[in-house]
């Protein structure tokens, strides 16, 4: 990491707006992507990415390792993405007790998209999945940051992969 | 061990592909807008709004008295206020076994090499003035942050610039200048 790097992520952290606006240039591509497959919809994570940086405008003063704030604002962005698929879910709920019963599913001959595939992943497969493939860390890092071992991270995406390809009606 | 890519390339192709899908409506500007329009409590705006009335004080006594007078020696002592506001204050004793240089600014000439130096916030009240070696008071885990490079044993004058008075936001500058020959080192823009 590079003098004038540190020097924008301790302004940011003192609260300069500035020094803010480059690392939201910097990660904002990384935690929109990851939001958009946690979410799987555009619109809602476009929602997530918006309340994870304001999180992290909140928050990121807590940040003591300047090398860690990547790792953080990914997890800050996993964490409201998942928040708002809940409180989503909970509406979504909500509305379909009033809503008529409608009859009917997939069309046989229907391609199963990957957004189709992707919903019927847990988001906290879709978090580790995206952390993996779209942002790009390995295990080591995204064992560190969601508290489980490598290995148990490899476990645990290898399940989810074969389901994905299952999904697919590739496994 | 590596990371198995178990995966046929051309999902983790797709995947890519899915998750780039809301790009083009990534709007930096709007993004920090609304990021920061959230209040913040931070060092910087407790300390603002904690020590904004007292520090007044403590300027506008140096100011009658003597610009030339007590660099940083206002203590509790010769202050109007409460001994128990003190400690609350950005505004530091001079730190235990350090010689402070001779000659200098004093606060009120630091305050107005501050406002000189950050014309957007000239207008706004002092609410911090602090003198002392740049690695106590810039480098700390609870330190500005600011000017980096400086050698740590280096004196210089801290003041904070501050409009506290809207109800969920503020803004204003954190100044740092030589606290021998007034040179200015940083100005932050900030908002809290």
């Amino acid at each position: 990491m590079t003098e004038l790097a540190d020097h924008r992520r301790n302004r940011a952290r003192a609260g300069d707006a500035e020094a803010f606006a480059s690392l939201v240039a910097e990660y904002g591509p990384d935690v929109l992507r990851l939001c958009t497959l946690i979410m799987v919809d555009r619109s809602l994570a476009e929602d997530a990415a918006q309340n994870a940086w304001r999180q992290a405008w909140l928050q990121i003063h807590t940040v003591r390792e300047l090398s860690s704030l990547r790792p953080w604002l990914l997890r800050v962005a996993a964490n409201e993405a998942k928040q708002l698929l809940r409180r989503n879910r909970r509406h979504f709920a909500q509305s379909l007790e009033t809503a008529p019963v409608v009859a009917g599913g997939r069309d046989p001959g229907e391609d199963v998209g990957l957004g189709d595939a992707l919903r019927t992943l847990r988001p906290e497969d879709r978090e580790l999945l995206g952390m993996r493939h779209v942002v790009g860390m390995n295990s080591i890092e995204i064992g560190r940051l969601i508290g489980i071992s490598p290995e148990g991270v490899r476990t645990r995406l290898k399940r989810i992969r074969a389901q994905l390809q299952q999904e697919l009606g590739d496994g | 061990m590596v990371d198995d890519e178990d995966l046929d390339p051309r999902v983790i192709a797709r995947i890519r592909e899915f998750s780039e899908q809301g790009m083009d409506a990534f709007d930096l500007e709007r993004t920090v807008t609304a990021a920061t329009r959230a209040q913040r409590h931070s060092r910087l705006r407790t300390a603002a709004v904690v020590a904004t009335a007292a520090v007044i004080v403590v300027v506008g006594a140096a100011t009658a008295g003597s610009l030339l007078g007590p660099r940083l020696r206002a203590t509790a002592g010769n202050s109007p206020l409460p001994a128990s506001i003190w400690p609350t204050l950005e505004v530091s004793p001079l730190p235990s076994g350090a010689a402070t240089p001779s000659g200098g600014l004093t606060m009120g000439q630091a305050i107005a090499a501050a406002r000189a130096s950050a014309p957007q916030s000239a207008e706004l009240p002092v609410t911090v003035a602090k003198a002392g070696p740049a690695g106590e008071l810039l480098d700390s885990p609870e330190g500005y942050h600011a000017a980096p490079g400086l050698p740590h044993d280096r004196w210089v004058w801290v003041v904070v610039l501050f409009d506290n008075s809207a109800p969920l936001s503020g803004r204003g500058s954190i100044v740092v200048i030589d606290f021998v020959n007034g040179a200015v080192y940083d100005v932050m823009n900030v908002i809290g």
